[in-house]
C-alpha cells in the first residue's frame, strides 16, 4: 500500500472530516485533502490526480452517492477506489451504493480499527485485480 | 316522509314480488337501494362538514398562530445554536487531541520501557478522545433534520391559516422517502436498517463488494 497516495476526504461536518483525517495520519496516510460536499470534491477529483476517495453520503449540495456515479461514469476517474463513511445504515441504500460500484461502506458510529480493516481490504483487492 | 316513502316501496316490492311483476319488483329495488345510497352520502356530507368545522376551529385558534408565528421559529434558533456550540466544542477537543498526539508518539518511542508503555496508552486514550468526537456528526444530522421537520410544520401550518382565512380547503399530502434518499442517522432500529458494520459487511460480501 502506498502512502504517499493522496486521499480526498468529502463530508460536510469539519469535526468528522478532521477525525478522518487523525485517522489516516495515524495509520501512515499523510497526503489528504478535503471538501465540505460532491459539488466541491468533483473540480478537485477532476483536476488533482486523487489516488482515493473517502466520502460522506448525506451532505447539502451534491451527495455522496451522485459523486461516486460522477466517478464511475468519468473516463478519467473511474477506477479511483471510494469508500463511503456514513450514518445512511438502510438496505436499500447499501445496495444502491454498491450498484453504484463503491468500494467499501462504513457505518457511522465506526471505529479507526474498522477503517484500518476496510483499507486494507479495498487495496488487498485492488492489489489481486492488478 | 323518508321513512314513509322506504315504506311505500317495500310494500310495493312485496306486492310485486306476490303477483310476479318482476320489472315492478326491480323498479322498487332500485329505487330503495338509490334512496340508500343518497342517506349515505348525506351522512358523508355531514361529516365532512363537521370535521371542517372543528378543523377551522383550531386553525383559526389564535395561539396555533403564534406558535407557527414565533415559537417554531424559536426551536429552530435553539436547535442550530446546539449544532453550533457541540461543533466548536468538538473542534476544541481535536484542536487538544491533535496537540497531544505527537508527543504521545514520541513517548511511544522512548528508549525506558515505562515511558514506552505510558505513551502508547496515551496515544489509545487520545485515539479514543477523537472517535469520540464523531457524535458531533451524528447529533448534528440528527438536529438538522429536526428543524428540517419543524420548518415543514411550520409551513404547512401558515398555509393552512392562510387557507382557513381565505376559507378554502386544504389538503395536507404526505411523501415517503424515495429509494436510496438520505434519511440520516437512524436512531432506533428497525428492519431495513443495518445496525452493525457486520451487517452491512455481510450484506455487501452477498452483493459481491
Amino acid at each position: 500500500m502506498n502512502h504517499n497516495m493522496k486521499i480526498l476526504i468529502v463530508d460536510d461536518f469539519s469535526t468528522m472530516r478532521r477525525i478522518i483525517k487523525n485517522l489516516l495520519r495515524d495509520l501512515g496516510f499523510n497526503n489528504t485533502h478535503e471538501a465540505d460536499d460532491g459539488n466541491t470534491a468533483w473540480p478537485m477529483l477532476r483536476s488533482g490526480n486523487f489516488d482515493f476517495l473517502v466520502t460522506d453520503w448525506n451532505m447539502p449540495g451534491m451527495q455522496g452517492i451522485d459523486l461516486l456515479r460522477a466517478v464511475r461514469a468519468d473516463p478519467q476517474l473511474c477506477n479511483l477506489p471510494v469508500l463511503l463513511v456514513t450514518a445512511e445504515a438502510r438496505r436499500d441504500q447499501i445496495v444502491l451504493a454498491a450498484e453504484a460500484g463503491v468500494n467499501g461502506y462504513i457505518v457511522k458510529p465506526f471505529t479507526a480499527q474498522t477503517l484500518k480493516e476496510k483499507l486494507d481490504k479495498i487495496f488487498e483487492r485492488l492489489a489481486a485485480t492488478a | 316522509m323518508e321513512q314513509a316513502e322506504r315504506l311505500a316501496l317495500a310494500r310495493q316490492l312485496v306486492d310485486a314480488l306476490e303477483r310476479g311483476a318482476l320489472d315492478t319488483a326491480e323498479h322498487c329495488l332500485h329505487a330503495l337501494s338509490e334512496q340508500r345510497g343518497s342517506h349515505l352520502l348525506r351522512q358523508v356530507a355531514e361529516v365532512t362538514r363537521d370535521v371542517h368545522q372543528a378543523f377551522g376551529g383550531v386553525v383559526s385558534d389564535q395561539r396555533l398562530y403564534e406558535i407557527s408565528k414565533h415559537a417554531m421559529p424559536d426551536a429552530r434558533e435553539r436547535l442550530s445554536y446546539v449544532i453550533e456550540k457541540s461543533e466548536d466544542s468538538a473542534h476544541r477537543t481535536l484542536t487538544a487531541v491533535e496537540t497531544m498526539l505527537p508527543i504521545a508518539e514520541r513517548l511511544s518511542t522512548a528508549e525506558a520501557a515505562d515511558v514506552r508503555a505510558a505513551g502508547v496508552s496515551l496515544k489509545a486514550g487520545l485515539t479514543d478522545v477523537l472517535m469520540a468526537q464523531e457524535y458531533q456528526d451524528l447529533t448534528g444530522q440528527v438536529i438538522k433534520k429536526t428543524i428540517d421537520i419543524v420548518e415543514q410544520v411550520e409551513l404547512k401550518l401558515v398555509s393552512l391559516i392562510i387557507a382557513e382565512r381565505l376559507a378554502t380547503g386544504h389538503a395536507v399530502t404526505g411523501t415517503k422517502p424515495a429509494r436510496g434518499e438520505a434519511t440520516g442517522p437512524a436512531i432506533k432500529p428497525a428492519a431495513d436498517v443495518m445496525n452493525h458494520q457486520h451487517d452491512v459487511d455481510d450484506l455487501l460480501a452477498e452483493l459481491g463488494v
